[in-house]
């Protein structure tokens, strides 16, 4: 049976499952989360560090470090051209899955001080992924990788170009992998926190470059970020992860002026803004993410809530339809309350 | 580059002066005399006290040192105490015995032992990964002399395909090949073991760093991403070890050259030393040290080609 997709989208994931296995034991990382990104959009993960963001994203490349993780339920459809894949049931180390990678769906990771291999020069490191999908000849895919490089901003890219990574800045560096990410026009982009360990200005003109470039060429894209900043510049919509579910998603404009989910407000209230009063405390989310919860039946939020009451501690809550493009995991929003 | 190469080779002539002063110290300080040693023990004073003067060693040390020092500065080995023979001439006829059988170690080491080493790696836990771990313990558990004996006896007694001793006729190259056989086994697999373990180890660290994960994000095929991505990676330490072992390799070579009765400089050596042959002794040992000396240079060199960091500088 072939999957199908609406048509309006690029990437559908449905109830994902992924766990820690060894040997009997499971210890469950991604708690069946369900997103989708329509193409040309671009979608934000935004939560703690361990909510279980990055893993989803490797399990969309097939690169999870499989043993100990695996995709133990649920689907992930991926639109690559005309055809419509279950990246879920490909076999991660087989060839059609290797087709896609890099092809129909790339990464830009989050350190570029190490993601670019010390030994090989800049350009022939996006040659070589040209190369492996396009089937140019070595020629035609140095001038491809030339114009990916002038693309993302590096001067003087034949220069660059015959230089090892050692002799970029870290901003360069995650240009380059940029230019890679996008050499092949990936129907989907997969951004992993790119601009965290980068400084401010070069943060800035990073999220730009990815933004105005993955509009050009019309790729859709999962922004994974802890950063609310990075979401405000850069988000159509947001998907807030705790704890390996989804727990609030919705437009970028509802999320940051009407969020629902406690944990969501908790999120914003932690971050300062420009307008708050100077020496005005901040205010954080109390306690510390939960490795197992002490009661597997509550809402998983439930140890940390301000607002939390009877009915969380006895069964978790559903995803809540706040509005028809908003949604919010909270028995806060169940009918009958404030 | 080039000027580096001149710089380091500059240097080799001032580390040669220094271990020959060391040699020629430390063997007036040992016990015993060429003279005597060429007697016996039975020879009258007489006749010790004449071949003594006859080797010029009853002159001032300080003048035997720079006697020595001038004949070496000028290419002049001297002549050997024992044998009367240039010492050049019985060096040029051992060298290319020892090299030969280091360079054919090595090359055994390598061509096995990088290739075991990347696969207990790729298949870590996996049956292939505990046999090839236990194979290479136990290669650096034998002592050469005893796994030249043992492979003496299997390959040259009980199942008699090469020569047990000997170095081959001269000017006879397949003969000469065959001779090399066992003893470049016996030190290659003890190479083997060592290029094993590091190359394994530092696989797996490769294989754990960022950019390896990048290139399976291209969507190559594993065989691509160990052998083009991670294993140039893998060669500085490699390297290293080699520089290292090729040194210990020219140690145990003397020990094999003796079991297998090779005419090499370890023969060379051992002889001369038996003889207090000094002469031979210290320009033997000198060049010893030269080989030393050009092994780690090459490996400083070889350093800059593995990794483009360092060739920057």
């Amino acid at each position: 049976m072939t999957p199908t997709l609406h048509e309006d989208l690029q990437l559908q994931v449905r109830d994902l499952e992924i766990a820690v296995v060894s040997g009997a034991e499971r210890k469950p990382v991604v708690k069946g989360i369900s997103f989708d990104i329509r193409r040309n959009e671009t979608v934000c993960l935004v939560g703690e560090s361990g909510c279980g963001k990055s893993v989803t994203a490797l399990a969309v490349m097939g690169l999870l470090q499989t043993p100990p993780m695996r995709i133990v339920g649920g689907e992930i459809l991926l639109r690559a051209g005309e055809e419509v894949f279950d990246l879920a049931r490909l076999d991660p180390r087989g060839r059609a899955f290797r087709r896609l990678r890099g092809a129909a769906v790339s990464m830009i990771f989050q350190e570029p001080m190490t993601s670019l291999n010390p030994v090989h020069r800049n350009g022939a490191q996006i040659v070589e992924v040209i190369r492996r999908h396009t089937g140019l000849g070595r020629r035609a895919a140095w001038q491809r990788m030339l114009e990916m490089l002038r693309l993302v901003g590096i001067p003087s890219p034949e220069v660059r170009a015959r230089q090892y990574p050692h002799e970029l800045s870290g901003g360069m560096r995650q240009r380059v992998m940029i230019a890679l990410a996008l050499a092949c026009r990936p129907g989907l982009l997969l951004a992993d926190e790119p601009t965290t360990a980068l400084d401010v200005t070069t943060q800035a003109q990073i999220l730009t470059q990815i933004r105005e470039l993955s509009r050009s060429s019309r790729t859709s894209t999962l922004f994974i970020t802890h950063d609310l900043g990075v979401v405000a510049q850069i988000a159509d919509r947001v998907h807030v992860m705790y704890l390996g579910e989804v727990v609030e998603s919705g437009p970028v404009r509802e999320i940051f002026h009407r969020p629902r989910h406690p944990y969501t407000r908790g999120l914003l209230a932690s971050v300062p803004s420009i307008e708050s009063e100077p020496f005005s405390r901040l205010t954080p989310i109390r306690g510390t993410v939960a490795d197992l919860p002490e009661n597997p039946a509550a809402c998983p939020f439930e140890p940390r809530c301000e607002s939390g009451f009877g009915l969380c501690r006895g069964r978790t809550p559903p995803l809540f339809e706040v509005s028809t493009s908003h949604r919010s995991k909270c028995w806060l929003e169940q009918e009958g309350r404030p | 580059m080039l000027e580096l190469i001149i710089r380091r080779t500059l240097n080799v002539i001032p580390i040669c002066l220094v271990v020959f002063t060391i040699v020629f110290c430390l063997m007036r300080i040992a016990p015993g005399d060429p003279a005597t040693a060429m007697l016996g023990d039975y020879a009258s004073a007489e006749a010790v006290q004449s071949l003594r003067q006859e080797m010029g060693l009853d002159r001032p040390l300080w003048s035997q040192y720079l006697d020595s020092l001038r004949g070496l500065l000028h290419g002049d080995l001297g002549r050997s105490l024992s044998s009367g023979a240039p010492v050049s001439d019985q060096i040029a006829s051992a060298l290319p015995e020892t090299l030969a059988l280091a360079a054919s170690s090595l090359a055994i080491g390598l061509l096995l032992g990088v290739p075991l080493g990347i696969v207990t790696a790729v298949r870590r836990g996996r049956p292939v990964d505990h046999a090839g771990r236990l194979f290479s313990l136990s290669g650096l558990s034998i002592p050469s002399f005893v796994l030249g004996i043992l492979l003496m006896l299997l390959f040259a007694i009980d199942v008699p395909i090469f020569p047990a001793i000997g170095g081959g006729r001269s000017g006879d190259l397949s003969d000469q090949l065959l001779h090399l056989a066992l003893p470049s086994l016996t030190l290659g697999l003890i190479m083997m073991a060592y290029v094993t373990r590091v190359m394994r180890t530092s696989m797996l660290n490769v294989l754990q760093e960022d950019y390896i994960r990048t290139a399976r994000s291209k969507g190559i095929g594993e065989l691509r991403v160990v052998l083009r991505h991670a294993l140039p990676n893998c060669l500085v330490p490699l390297v290293s070890l080699c520089a290292i072992n090729v040194i210990v390799l020219i140690s145990s070579s003397v020990m094999v050259e003796i079991i297998f009765s090779r005419p090499g400089l370890g023969r060379l050596l051992i002889s001369a030393m038996r003889q207090r042959d000094y002469v031979s002794l210290q320009s033997v040992l000198v060049v010893y040290a030269g080989i030393v000396i050009l092994v780690n240079m090459t490996a400083d060199l070889l350093y800059g080609v593995v990794n483009p960091r360092i060739r920057s500088r």
